[in-house]
């Protein structure tokens, strides 16, 4: 896809356009996939930025899962035994994608210990059990979040908008300004 | 003989405490230097973080032109992560996922203007020791220490260069004094030769492609306005108070969120408040890295308590939250 297209979609999303341009994107968004694809996509990573809850359109449900999946792969996981040459995914398998994707579509809750209700206490720290029995981190694919307890990447996500808006406000003990993002800068390899 | 034994006490007693409230004073001017130092020096150092037996290595660079700030943070391991903080925006740059996204931090004045960073302000919750020297990446240090008087926030222990007062060494510590989150530098340099430029991770030419994200500027909200906020915190933990609170507007049916910052001088933390939509219920506690979080809901509100505090503390900031029309 083109950069100019590109940000053609972006600036639909701020509301920058003419009322032709606007007629001329949405003409190309209801004729090309991937064109709809990256307005999914902007949409979600605005709504994540400003802090406003993810509510997938009936249309695009499956698809925005996906892409969710793709984009917020790790979901924290109990450890699970994993095959040697099992190195595709360590995170979410495709029947588990495919149960997550089931769930949002229902509003279900997937399993999410210490996540389900109010009294019950947050999940202990992991131990150093599972640290040492997780399977070696993908190499190739280094994404995603690590908050514990959260099984769904819109929850993971809007989390981080949550982290990095909070971060802007932090006075730490090093009066590093940029200290408060190590924690989003910062990888765990547990996944 | 009962006051012979009382004079021989006080004669004991007082000079403790007059040398403690000698490396009082000593830490203060520690840590008021070590908080111009990172804002007014170049410097450039690569670290090691440490959390939950988690290990990363970032990289900093820290630079001052014309009076402008500049910093960066580069993730040298795992997901590449960059975040560039100058001139009261934030850029964070995630190359795996080809996404940036700019934030814009509040009015534009930098943290700094709107929680000095008191050491006096804090004695109540905080005591301030200064304990002997160690040597980190290869240079002296004085060791400062930060301890919680309870247990509703995390205390600090810096290691300050001895020349420079950068903090080479920062250890955050629970109440027990056990490292929840430890920052070590491995190399540190100082100076007005340090530039801006090791390190870019993508070209400019690949940024430009990447799925730019701006997030709307929050709205500040005065005293006058203030009492327009539907929500009270009832039972806050003991000296937290209220330090900002603000409200963006996200055009959606979703409408607002609200923002409130509470800080006791030294530890911040967040609430927001938004109308909780069906999907995407956070309820319970979550944590990643040293930061803590805790979701709950009140009269159809999403509230969400965000900091680096204890696990406990997040969750009675969650917890305090009330409607007006709420007893």
């Amino acid at each position: 896809m083109t950069d100019k297209v590109n940000e053609q979609v972006s600036a639909l999303l701020d509301n920058e356009l003419s009322n032709t341009e606007i007629a001329s994107v949405l003409n190309g968004l209801n004729q090309q996939h991937e064109l709809r694809q990256t307005w999914d996509r902007y949409h979600l990573i605005g709504d994540v930025m400003r802090g406003e809850s993810i509510q997938p359109k009936a249309t695009e449900i499956s698809e925005r899962v996906r892409q969710q999946i793709e984009l917020e792969p790790a979901i924290i996981s109990m450890p699970r035994k994993r095959g040697i040459g099992d190195r595709k995914s360590p995170w979410v398998k495709p029947l588990a994608g495919a149960a997550l994707a089931a769930s949002v579509a229902t509003v279900a809750v997937i399993n999410a210990p210490g996540f389900l209700g109010l009294d019950q206490p947050a999940t202990p720290l992991l131990t150093a059990t599972h640290i040492s029995t997780a399977a070696p981190a993908n190499r190739r694919n280094f994404s995603g979040t690590r908050w514990r307890n959260l099984a769904k990447p819109s929850l993971q996500t809007r989390l981080n908008g949550y982290l990095i808006d909070h971060s802007g406000h932090v006075s730490t003990g090093t009066g590093m300004g940029v200290m408060p993002y190590a924690t989003f800068v910062g990888y765990d390899v547990e996944h | 003989m009962f006051q012979k034994s009382l004079l021989l006490q006080l004669l004991i007693i007082i000079p403790i405490v007059s040398s403690a409230a000698e490396t009082k004073n000593e830490a203060y001017k520690w840590l008021e230097k070590m908080h111009s130092a990172v804002k007014r020096l170049n410097y450039e150092g690569t670290f090691v973080y440490l959390h939950n037996q988690h290990m990363e290595s970032m990289r900093v660079i820290h630079t001052v032109t014309d009076g402008v700030e500049r910093e960066r943070l580069i993730s040298l391991n795992g997901a590449q992560r960059e975040v560039v903080r100058s001139n009261g925006e934030v850029i964070c740059i995630q190359p795996d996922i080809k996404t940036v996204l700019v934030g814009k931090q509040v009015g534009q004045r930098g943290i700094a203007n709107i929680l000095p960073y008191e050491p006096g302000k804090i004695a109540a919750y905080y005591d301030f020791r200064v304990q002997g020297e160690e040597r980190i990446a290869d240079r002296n240090t004085k060791v400062i220490l930060v301890i919680p008087k309870d247990e509703n926030r995390y205390g600090h222990k810096l290691s300050l260069d001895m020349e420079t007062a950068l903090p080479l060494r920062t250890d955050l510590l629970d109440h027990s004094g056990k490292p929840v989150s430890q920052i070590m530098f491995t190399s540190m340099k100082a100076g007005p030769t340090i530039r801006d430029e090791a390190l870019e991770l993508v070209t400019k030419d690949e940024l430009k492609k990447f799925n730019w994200s701006y997030q709307k500027p929050m709205q500040i909200q005065t005293d006058s306005n203030k009492k327009t906020s539907r929500w009270l915190f009832k039972s806050l933990p003991d000296g937290f108070r209220m330090s900002l609170h603000e409200r963006r507007e996200t055009g959606s049916d979703v409408g607002a969120v609200e923002h409130f910052v509470f800080t006791d001088g030294l530890a911040t933390m967040s609430v927001y408040v938004e109308k909780a939509a069906s999907e995407g219920l956070f309820e319970g506690g979550s944590q990643m890295g040293a930061v803590h979080a805790f979701g709950t809901r009140v009269n159809g509100f999403q509230i969400t308590a965000v900091g680096e505090v204890p696990a406990q503390t997040v969750k009675q900031f969650a917890l305090s939250v009330k409607g007006h029309t709420d007893d």
